[in-house]
């Protein structure tokens, strides 16, 4: 007779383990403070005010329906601390083609309860974007909902969008929260940057009567969905953590204490929902942060020990406590980056309040910049960072250098799930149809007029735009039955940062189901253009020389047709021609300029592809003529379209 | 960067129509006999085109004139009474009260004038909420006039206006005709050509007199004088003068100004054949060899379009005593794309501005006959579609980033707009400014040449006396290569080659000079007078170039934006206060001053009088040239007595009474003082007294006038109601009267005379009557001290 084993005190409760490992980590970490363990969500409507108060053991926040829904109150109850000035606000919706405060920013929203607790309190928001004279988001509809639950700081949020109306639409989802984790101690913000970890600092000076800032505002380069606001004199610290497949760029309007960040560009079809998700974590006994996520939040710092330094490991829980947490540390040299030394540590059980753990790793080692390899690993976690160090700026009080370029991160490949047909065929249609993306001197490349000579067709157009906000085209199709409607799309110097990774996706699948695609060169194609290591690559006849790829020929390199291939005389000059770094093996060199590939063509699966290595630019020599003007040129070109 | 200013042409012009059709049309004139005393024209006897006319107990007739936003709409409330008078000079009041008072917004604009005045076609004046004391209260604002015959009659047009802005209730309730005097010889307006004159040249003063009795006028005399300095007269001209019944006459006299420069008062005296004064009237002008040192820039609206709003443009300008205007994003592009080579264009900075190049050669042109200095803007950058094909044709004059990619801005769109050059051309829509801007490669003589050459081009085919940069082509960067806020400087940059800059030019300041000169000297080959500014003054470039700071700041003008700008200073917020202002004003001024400069702070938002007034004295008093946005004409008064007095304020002798500043630039928009520690109590060298706070210790200063004379000069400003910057605020503290001054005697010294000098007072300046309290002081009572009042002590060597 087997017995049954006597079962656990937990599950005799009918609580889960994990869960009563939240509930008795809960109750050790407040036990300075209300001792209530459940979550209640209660509206609040009288004259001039309609809100839904939240609140569980740990924070304590209320959104108003007024105000563009926003938490416009946010107590963090380990520090009794309001983060939220009068007029500010966390998790405020915007979209980047409204420039602050946008539309969305102070009117009401509808709002559901959808739960009231005790376990979990959910509540959904939502507005549709009116969009007045802006085509490209007018009727997208911004749904928020906002979960807390009773075992966990954690405030987790949804972000949904959809395009209700009958037609494309193009919106990049901006999500901004301003909030103050006290002066007059400096505040700093950190955040996971190719070139390492990225900081910014609002600077208090003469007891908080002189305020500057310092480090960088903009990170367009992140390379993890996280960033994190601290105080490293109380300790206080907000992490967010947003999903990096959709994140676009981090941004810190340091003199007015924001944590923001946009989303890509969605171009969404009708009816079409996207859907993201993103964490605030308030948190307490931070005085940094290297990594986060949302199991884990962890710090590297330094510590003095007679004439060097110890490094500490400052490791804490994300949304739930972790159990049985080892570490794996490599120390690295840089440049070189040989593996000086490496350490294991059990930490065991992390909770909300971090671990302060020394590392045994002799830092002596490393006689200049250094790299650190943590791979942390338990129940449910397996995360690796790493953060490099220069050695002159170790101290005690070491929050985070300044990047630069002494080592670089690749940046992760995102993941994004666009609806793709299980066939991939072009669909038929009359006429001769032609996506044109209008980069920088788009005119002088004729397009118009070579495809004019061919006989009827039509052109669809976009506009490339660049600025602060970075790149991007005022049109792209937002589906497949779109793209794969055009016989040839033409890129006239466009980055693959205007395109965007769906866009990407849609126009390799073009392209590999017999579409027709031409790449003209230019400042923003090709190596200044992103393409390195991105899909578009893969598709086109050359590979890709480094940056900057542009050269400058004053004198002029003459333009060669191959007769065999296109019976055509050119009699002008390239001046401006790009450096590849090679061409693959099924390529086939079309036009020359001097001794280089000037038009080179080759197919990929059912498309064809050809490249123009060169921009419309230049002073010609007297007796020259710019390519551009060539009488033959939009002969050429009409023929390589066609 | 300034606001451009479109003005309300279309307003005046409408207004002047009309004013003409209801002269021509109208049978509601009102011939008036010779008036014995003041006229009053009660509401609904006047000529209202919006409003009604209700029951108000309140005044004197019983009824009043109403506009209610929501119930009537904008427009003309009084366009009459239309009154003809004796020449003579008339005051005109309107009886007005508000409703409410609860923020500030513009009421009315009150106006009085005759058709036909090329010059003074209107006195005018507007109204906001700030200027009624409460609100419920009906108030007298007055305007004066003088008014010779019309041509061939034996009287004077005379009309008043009340133009209602739709925005505030309003009550009118009369106008009031006074005459003020009706002499025989109505000396009715003296005009000196030019606002600004250099010196050793001519200015030319047309007097405009009238015979007012309807008796010949024989063997009487005009003179004229010009004032300067405190009291010194300068005698002009003096002439004998002869007038049949009501005639009207014109003289016209030259003057050689010789090499005083700074303020005048030109004043025209009618005397009668006893030699006896019977009337006199006076403007105002300037004298300056830079038109930087007295810059002032208020409302000039301008039109490209529109030939006939010259007249407009000139006569606003000249009423704000504007002896700079300053035009803003007009050109086609920046740098190597200034001169327009067609003749319509839009700018390249703000697509919806359009130009004609005849048209506006002409406004240069009349700008220049009055005086008027005509700065273009400019920078280094290639924008609009003239600059875009610069750098088509150019690419490897463009910065690069690290990437490889030009920096700047793109959007292709603009692109699809066929041409420019064309009037029909439909305007790219305005979304920002300039949507195609790409910033200019520093290191190139050829292109430095061309940006030189194209400001040849607008120097010589347009007219421009001067440019001020908003950007000039040097170069720095900081080790860690972090960009100044607001600026592209301090980062890095590469060239088109993908060499960075650092590893191609080791000593910036000398790349940055060379640049700087090669475009100074090649402008100056064919232009020497040619006027240079800049925006500068409030980063470590300053220290990081010094040599360059040096060249440019000598003789210019330097825009330091820094700190004042709307979206810096513009809140109310209670960390902004006066006293961070003042100082600021002070750094940045003497940073520049010290160095032979000219500072401009700019630009001041305009929220209320109050703040807008208070911003503006600050900024002169200590010798800055603030760049503001006046649209309600809060500050004429302003304008013309720093013209008048600016010996005072902006002489590059004046300096702090305890000695020169040594002023560093510590960050963004911060200064430090090196003489700080050192400067000893202001109560070792004044003391004021008044019944409630006066803002006067950092603003005493000492002016050496020549080896045995000099001037204290101490500005009193009636502290601010709030010790912040409140942008809200429409009420400012009492008026203080019999205020107290007394500054210590300079060793050796004896006292010329002392005088009170106040925007505020309609003289603008007094006589003090001093007195020895105690040894090696002097002791002056300012009679009233309404905002600002600049005391003068002239001392020579005993």
């Amino acid at each position: 007779m087997t017995t049954k084993p006597k079962a656990s005190l937990t599950s005799r409760l009918g609580i889960s383990t994990r869960r009563a490992s939240a509930r008795i980590a809960l109750l050790l970490s407040l036990f300075h403070g209300p001792g209530l363990a459940e979550v209640t969500v209660k509206q609040v409507k009288e004259a001039g005010k309609s809100e839904i108060d939240m609140e569980n053991p740990f924070v304590r926040l209320s959104v108003d329906l007024l105000h563009g829904a926003r938490v416009t109150g946010f107590v963090h109850k380990a520090t009794g601390h309001q983060w939220i000035d009068s007029g500010q606000g966390l998790f405020a919706d915007h979209v980047w083609q409204q420039s602050w405060p946008g539309e969305l920013y102070s009117v009401p929203y509808e709002a559901r309860v959808e739960k009231t607790g005790p376990e979990e309190g959910i509540v959904t928001v939502w507005r549709v974007i009116e969009g007045a004279g802006q085509t490209d988001i007018a009727g997208v509809r911004v749904e928020r909902t906002l979960r807390l639950s009773d075992d966990s700081p954690a405030v987790e949020v949804t972000i949904k969008l959809t395009n209700t109306t009958d037609g494309p639409r193009s919106v990049g989802y901006w999500s901004q929260h301003i909030l103050n984790l006290g002066g007059p101690s400096d505040n700093f913000y950190l955040r996971p940057s190719a070139r390492g970890l990225s900081v910014g600092e609002k600077v208090y000076r003469d007891g908080g009567r002189q305020q500057s800032w310092l480090g960088e505002e903009w990170v367009k380069d992140p390379v993890a969905g996280w960033s994190a606001a601290v105080n490293p004199m109380t300790g206080e610290a907000a992490v967010f953590v947003m999903d990096y497949n959709d994140l676009r760029w981090l941004y810190n309007c340091i003199s007015s204490w924001t944590v923001e960040w946009y989303y890509d560009l969605l171009r969404m079809t009708p009816g079409r929902e996207w859907t993201t998700n993103l964490m605030l974590l308030p948190l307490k006994g931070y005085k940094g942060v290297t990594y986060a996520s949302k199991e884990l939040i962890a710090d590297l710092s330094f510590q003095r020990k007679g004439a060097g330094f110890t490094m500490l490991y400052n490791l804490g829980a994300g949304v739930r406590p972790v159990a049985n947490v080892q570490l794996e540390t490599e120390l690295v040299s840089l440049p070189g980056r040989p593996t000086l030394a490496r350490e294991s540590k059990r930490v065991g059980a992390l909770t909300f309040s971090p671990q302060q753990i020394a590392s045994g790793l002799d830092l002596a080692r490393a006689r200049g910049d250094f790299l650190v390899r943590v791979h942390v690993s338990g129940d449910g976690l397996d995360h690796t960072f790493e953060r490099s160090f220069s050695r002159k700026a170790l101290s005690d009080h070491l929050i985070a250098e300044y990047p630069s370029a002494r080592y670089l991160i690749p940046r992760p490949v995102k993941k994004k799930s666009l609806p793709r047909p299980s066939v991939l065929k072009l669909s038929p249609h009359n006429g001769f149809t032609v996506l044109e993306l209008r980069g920088m001197f788009y005119p002088h490349w004729r397009i118009a007029q070579a495809l004019g000579r061919g006989g009827p067709h039509r052109v669809q157009p976009a506009h490339f735009v660049t600025n602060v906000y970075g790149d991007r085209l005022d049109y792209f199709p937002a589906g497949y039955d779109e793209m794969l409607g055009y016989d040839v799309v033409v890129l006239e110097d466009i980055p693959v940062e205007a395109i965007g990774e769906e866009g990407l996706a849609l126009l390799k699948d073009y392209v590999e189901a017999g579409g027709g695609l031409l790449v003209c060169g230019g400042w923003h194609s090709f190596a200044g253009g992103g393409y390195v290591g991105s899909g578009l690559e893969d598709v086109l006849p050359v590979t890709i020389g480094p940056s900057p790829d542009l050269h400058w020929h004053a004198q002029g390199l003459s333009l060669k047709a191959d007769q065999r291939f296109l019976p055509v005389t050119l009699s002008s000059f390239a001046y401006w021609c790009q450096e590849i770094k090679g061409r693959k093996a099924d390529s086939t060199v079309i036009v020359t300029a001097g001794d280089k590939p000037f038009l080179v063509t080759s197919t990929y699966r059912k498309g064809r592809v050809a490249c123009l290595l060169g921009a419309p630019c230049g002073s010609p020599q007297p007796g020259q003529t710019g390519f551009w003007e060539d009488d033959h040129w939009t002969e050429l070109l009409g023929q390589t379209l066609r | 960067m300034m606001n451009h200013i479109e003005g309300p042409t279309r307003v005046a012009r409408l207004s002047a129509v009309l004013c003409f059709l209801m002269i021509a049309c109208s049978t509601a004139i009102a011939a008036m006999a010779e008036p014995q005393g003041a006229l009053t024209v009660p509401a609904e006897k006047t000529n209202h085109q919006v409003g009604r006319i209700i029951d108000d107990p309140g005044t004197e007739s019983g009824k009043t004139l109403v506009a209610t936003p929501g119930t009537d709409k904008a427009g003309y409330l009084i366009d009459q009474p239309y009154l003809l008078v004796p020449p003579g000079r008339y005051r005109v009041a309107f009886r007005l009260k508000i409703d409410a008072r609860a923020k500030h917004s513009r009421v009315v604009v009150l106006r009085v004038g005759a058709v036909g005045d090329p010059h003074y076609r209107f006195i005018d004046r507007v109204l906001t909420t700030a200027d009624f004391r409460r609100s419920g209260e009906y108030q007298d604002f007055e305007l004066e006039i003088a008014r010779p015959a019309t041509e061939g009659k034996e009287q004077a047009q005379l009309y008043a206006l009340v133009s209602w802005e739709g925005k505030e209730t309003v009550r009118v309730a009369s106008i009031t005709v006074t005459p003020l005097s009706q002499p025989p010889v109505l000396v009715w307006k003296v005009w000196p050509a030019k606002i600004l004159v250099r010196p050793n040249q001519e200015q030319t003063f047309t007097v405009d007199l009238a015979e007012g009795k309807g008796q010949p006028q024989q063997g009487c005399r005009i003179r004229i004088e010009c004032v300067r300095d405190l009291d010194t007269v300068v005698a002009v001209a003096e002439q004998s003068v002869s007038l049949s019944p009501w005639e009207k006459k014109a003289i016209t006299l030259k003057w050689n100004v010789g090499k005083p420069q700074y303020g005048y008062e030109a004043r025209a005296t009618a005397l009668d054949a006893a030699g006896k004064p019977v009337d006199s009237t006076s403007e105002w002008f300037g004298v300056s060899d830079n038109s930087f040192r007295l810059r002032i820039a208020s409302n000039v609206p301008f039109s490209f379009l529109d030939p006939n709003a010259n007249d407009w443009t000139i006569s606003e300008a000249r009423k704000n005593y504007a002896t700079v205007s300053e035009l803003y994003a007009w050109s086609p592009g920046m740098f190597c794309n200034l001169y327009p080579r067609k003749e319509y264009w839009a700018s390249g900075q703000v697509s919806e501005w359009r130009y004609n190049r005849t048209i506006m050669k002409s406004l240069i042109s009349d700008l220049h006959k009055n005086g008027v200095s005509v700065i273009s803007y400019d920078a280094c950058w290639f924008n609009g579609a003239p600059g875009m094909e610069t750098a088509r044709q150019h690419p490897e004059w463009l910065q690069y980033n690290s990437q490889g990619r030009p920096m700047g801005g793109l959007d292709t769109s603009v692109w699809d707009i066929p041409g420019e050059g064309d009037e029909q051309v439909p305007l790219v829509p305005y979304s920002s400014e300039s949507r195609n801007i790409v910033s200019a490669w520093p290191v190139d003589d050829k292109l430095m040449a061309t940006a030189a050459d194209e400001i040849l081009l607008i120097g010589k085919e347009l007219g421009f006396d001067g440019v001020r940069w908003d950007g000039h082509p040097i170069i720095w960067a900081s080790p860690d290569e972090k960009a100044i806020p607001g600026t592209n400087l301090g980062t890095g940059i590469w060239r088109c080659d993908g060499k960075p800059l650092r590893d191609l030019v080791k000593d910036y300041d000398a790349q940055s000079l060379h640049n700087m000169r090669l475009i100074k000297q090649r402008v100056a080959k064919q232009l020497p007078t040619f006027e240079w500014g800049y925006n500068w003054g409030y980063d470590v470039t300053v220290n990081g170039l010094p040599k360059t700071w040096k060249e440019c700041v000598s003789n210019g003008g330097v825009w330091v934006e820094g700190g004042f700008r709307t979206g810096d200073l513009a809140a109310a917020d209670q960390k902004n206060t006066w006293e961070k202002f003042i100082e600021s004003c002070f750094q940045s001024c003497q940073l520049v001053i010290r160095e032979g400069g000219y500072p401009i702070h700019g630009a001041f938002t305009y929220t209320v009088p109050s703040t807008l007034r208070y911003t503006y004295i600050f900024s002169v008093a200590n010798g800055g040239h603030p760049c503001i946005s006046d649209g309600d004409n809060v500050l004429r008064d302003y304008y013309r007595f720093v013209l008048r007095y600016s010996q005072y304020l902006y002489d590059p002798a004046i300096e702090p009474w305890w000695g020169k500043p040594k002023i560093k630039v510590a960050g963004w928009c911060t200064y430090r003082d090196g003489m700080e520690p050192k400067i000893p109590p202001v109560s070792q060298e004044a003391a004021v007294a008044g019944s409630r706070p006066i803002v006067w210790e950092k603003l005493l200063f000492h002016r050496k006038t020549s080896a045995t004379t000099m001037d204290t000069i101490l500005h009193l400003v009636k502290a601010p109601a709030k010790p912040y910057m409140d942008f809200t605020d429409l009420d400012d503290p009492p008026i203080q009267e019999k205020v107290k001054v007394s500054v210590r005697r300079p060793a050796g010294m004896k006292l010329d005379k002392a005088w009170c000098l106040s925007p505020d007072q309609p003289n603008m300046g007094e006589p003090l009557t001093p007195l020895v309290s105690q040894p090696g002081w002097m002791d002056v009572t300012v009679p009233r001290l309404a905002y600002w009042d600049v005391v003068v002590f002239q001392w020579r060597k005993a």
